[in-house]
């Protein structure tokens, strides 16, 4: 007779109780980002709006209420969450990938390549077929990012084309600061403050630009990403002792590092073409996961998506409503979060090795 | 299972590490591979393993080019035990061990319970008691066996044991290579105490220099024109008559 792989009870409650846990945050937070704002709209009509939207039926809402939480802050706390998870995701991936604790989302790159596209659209004023201002910018920026991957990983492949992680490191802080030279030359030649404050501003990330179209965008490339990731966790897993072990164990190590550093390096783009490169994300929240679920990642790449999306629309709604009538950039909030809890995982380190 | 190595040599990032090496396994031997630091063991293990393919010659699994075998499927026959094997990673004993399932990961045919397979394999490396621990605190003989027990949980037909008495006490030592013995698989392993690979082994390949210096029963091929040979240094061999085995005995 057939026998299924039985789990144990104990694991089976966690996995339930998780599961009921993150979706009342997940619910709470949400909640709290579409009340939140310019103006506060009471709970019960931001469900009320939510709720005829959705086609139920005898719910009676202002015309005001419908405009504010569902054209302008759903898909934008939408873009937040999935663009939270994506970074987080990515994170989890790369780190254990190259088997290095300070990998990120921006490890190949990203960030730095996709500013020089920003940039060459905000300063120099490069234009392209119909595309205007913000969607300029974001085409440019994913472009840059494409073309800054592509040049870390022709650097970084070695003669048997493995992509060994130190080179890929490497390649990524070297290709990141010579974009960052042209970035800062152009900026700084240009003598347009506007420009100077624009690019600031792009640099560190926002979401305030995101509307339905965006944040369908975003959360179906999230979604592919996760279901992509996912069907690695045991391959993943296999990292944990390093590639020979990997390969013992049956994992295409080639493959296997391919497949998601170009995945999520692609991912990673794509966010950052909506939103900007949004710091500390993608860096912190899988050592948090990692710290509450253990290293294996069937538990840990879920548990990175959702703290990475309730940590970015948590950001976002202190970003918009911290200073009134001003945006706060949502990456300093991130940096402001994420910098002393990365201290503080560093010192626990510390402690316990 | 056979395992062949046919006249392979294996140039690796410029160095010639191995030179027209060939030798064979047969089905349900321990196979010693001895030599000097250097000599070429650990490369050796790492084609037989079909971790990486020499620049020419070849190694044959049961007549199959071991190169043209689905690496799962490969994982699913060949165990290989790391000399050093490190993470930085919060994992428990049990959660290594594992690891060891993961070639056999969604396979329905003759499954077997997961957690039963994984208990076996940590009772014969004699690590159950440290299940539960984190593998940060083990110490490093204990790493050692929850490293072979993750080995016994892939169900290999041929294990490779890089080293495997490193770091083990004495006791541990003979506990390991008696437990590879009874299990009764196919193995190779590299090892630099010449009196555990005489009572061990049924098989000795001498390796130095990247070249086959000898090979044959252990029992035939331990003499000291050898050892003075391979590693320089004037030795004895002889049958130790209350222990019952053969014994090396160094001059300083």
């Amino acid at each position: 007779m057939l026998q299924r792989k039985e789990r144990p009870a104990r694991w089976r409650n966690r996995t339930v109780g998780s599961a009921v846990i993150v979706s009342v945050l997940l619910g709470a937070t949400v909640s709290l980002a579409l009340m939140l704002g310019s103006v506060q709209v009471p709970v019960v009509s931001v469900w009320e709006v939510v709720g005829r939207r959705l086609g139920v039926p005898g719910l009676d809402v202002s015309l005001l209420d419908d405009r504010i939480v569902w054209q302008l802050r759903l898909p934008r706390v939408l873009g937040a969450a999935a663009t939270g998870a994506g970074l987080a995701l990515c994170g989890a991936v790369l780190q254990s990938l190259t088997r290095n604790d300070l990998a990120d989302p921006y490890l190949l790159g990203i960030s730095n390549g996709a500013a020089v596209g920003a940039v060459s659209v905000i300063v120099l004023g490069v234009s392209f077929a119909g595309l205007v201002g913000t969607a300029l910018v974001g085409a440019g920026a994913f472009v840059g990012a494409l073309a800054a991957l592509a040049l870390v990983l022709t650097l970084a492949t070695g003669r048997s084309g493995a992509l060994p992680p130190t080179r890929v490191v490497l390649a990524g802080v070297a290709v990141g600061q010579m974009c960052a030279a042209y970035t800062s030359f152009v900026v700084m030649m240009s003598g347009d403050h506007d420009a100077a404050r624009r690019v600031l501003g792009w640099t560190l990330g926002s979401l305030a630009g995101i509307r339905w179209n965006g944040a369908l965008v975003l959360v179906g490339l999230v979604v592919l990403a996760f279901c992509l990731v996912m069907a690695y966790t045991r391959a993943l897993d296999a990292f944990a002792f390093g590639e020979v072990a990997a390969g013992s164990l049956g994992v295409g190590v080639r493959s296997t590092r391919w497949t998601l550093m170009v995945a999520t390096a692609v991912v990673t783009a794509g966010l950052v073409a909506f939103t900007g490169a949004i710091g500390f994300v993608g860096l912190v929240v899988p050592h948090l996961a990692r710290l509450l679920c253990g290293p294996l990642h069937r538990t840990l790449l879920p548990l990175s998506a959702v703290g990475g999306a309730l940590l970015l629309v948590l950001a976002d709604t202190a970003a918009r409503t911290v200073v009134p009538g001003q945006e706060v950039p949502v990456g300093v909030v991130t940096a402001a979060v994420g910098a002393p809890v990365f201290v503080w995982l560093l010192h626990r380190q510390g402690s316990t090795a | 299972m056979n395992l062949e190595v046919q006249d392979v040599t294996w140039v690796r990032r410029g160095t010639r590490v191995l030179e027209h090496v060939s030798a064979s396994v047969p089905t349900g031997s321990v196979t010693g591979l001895i030599g000097p630091n250097g000599s070429g063991k650990t490369s050796l293990l790492t084609l037989l393993a079909g971790l990486a393919r020499p620049t020419s010659g070849r190694v044959v699994l049961e007549g199959r080019d071991i190169g043209a075998i689905p690496i799962r499927e490969r994982a699913r026959i060949i165990a290989l035990l790391e000399q050093q094997a490190t993470t930085s990673l919060d994992l428990t004993a049990r959660q290594v061990v594992e690891l060891g399932r993961i070639p056999h990961r969604g396979r329905r045919a003759g499954a077997v319970r997961t957690a039963d397979v994984v208990r076996q394999a940590m009772a014969d490396a004699d690590v159950l008691h440290v299940a539960d621990r984190r593998w940060q605190t083990l110490s490093g003989g204990e790493r050692q066996r929850v490293q072979l027990a993750r080995s016994l949980a892939q169900q290999p037909s041929i294990l490779m044991l890089d080293e495997p008495t490193n770091h083990l006490d004495l006791g541990h030592q003979i506990g390991l290579l008696r437990t590879v013995r009874r299990l009764g698989i196919t193995t190779v392993a590299a090892l630099h105490d010449l009196d555990l690979a005489a009572a061990y082994c049924d098989r000795l390949v001498v390796l130095d220099g990247g070249r086959v210096v000898a090979h044959g029963p252990a029992a035939e091929l331990l003499s000291s024109p050898l050892i003075e040979h391979t590693y320089g240094v004037r030795a004895e061999v002889e049958h130790h008559s209350l222990a019952q085995r053969l014994t090396v005995v160094w001059h300083p």
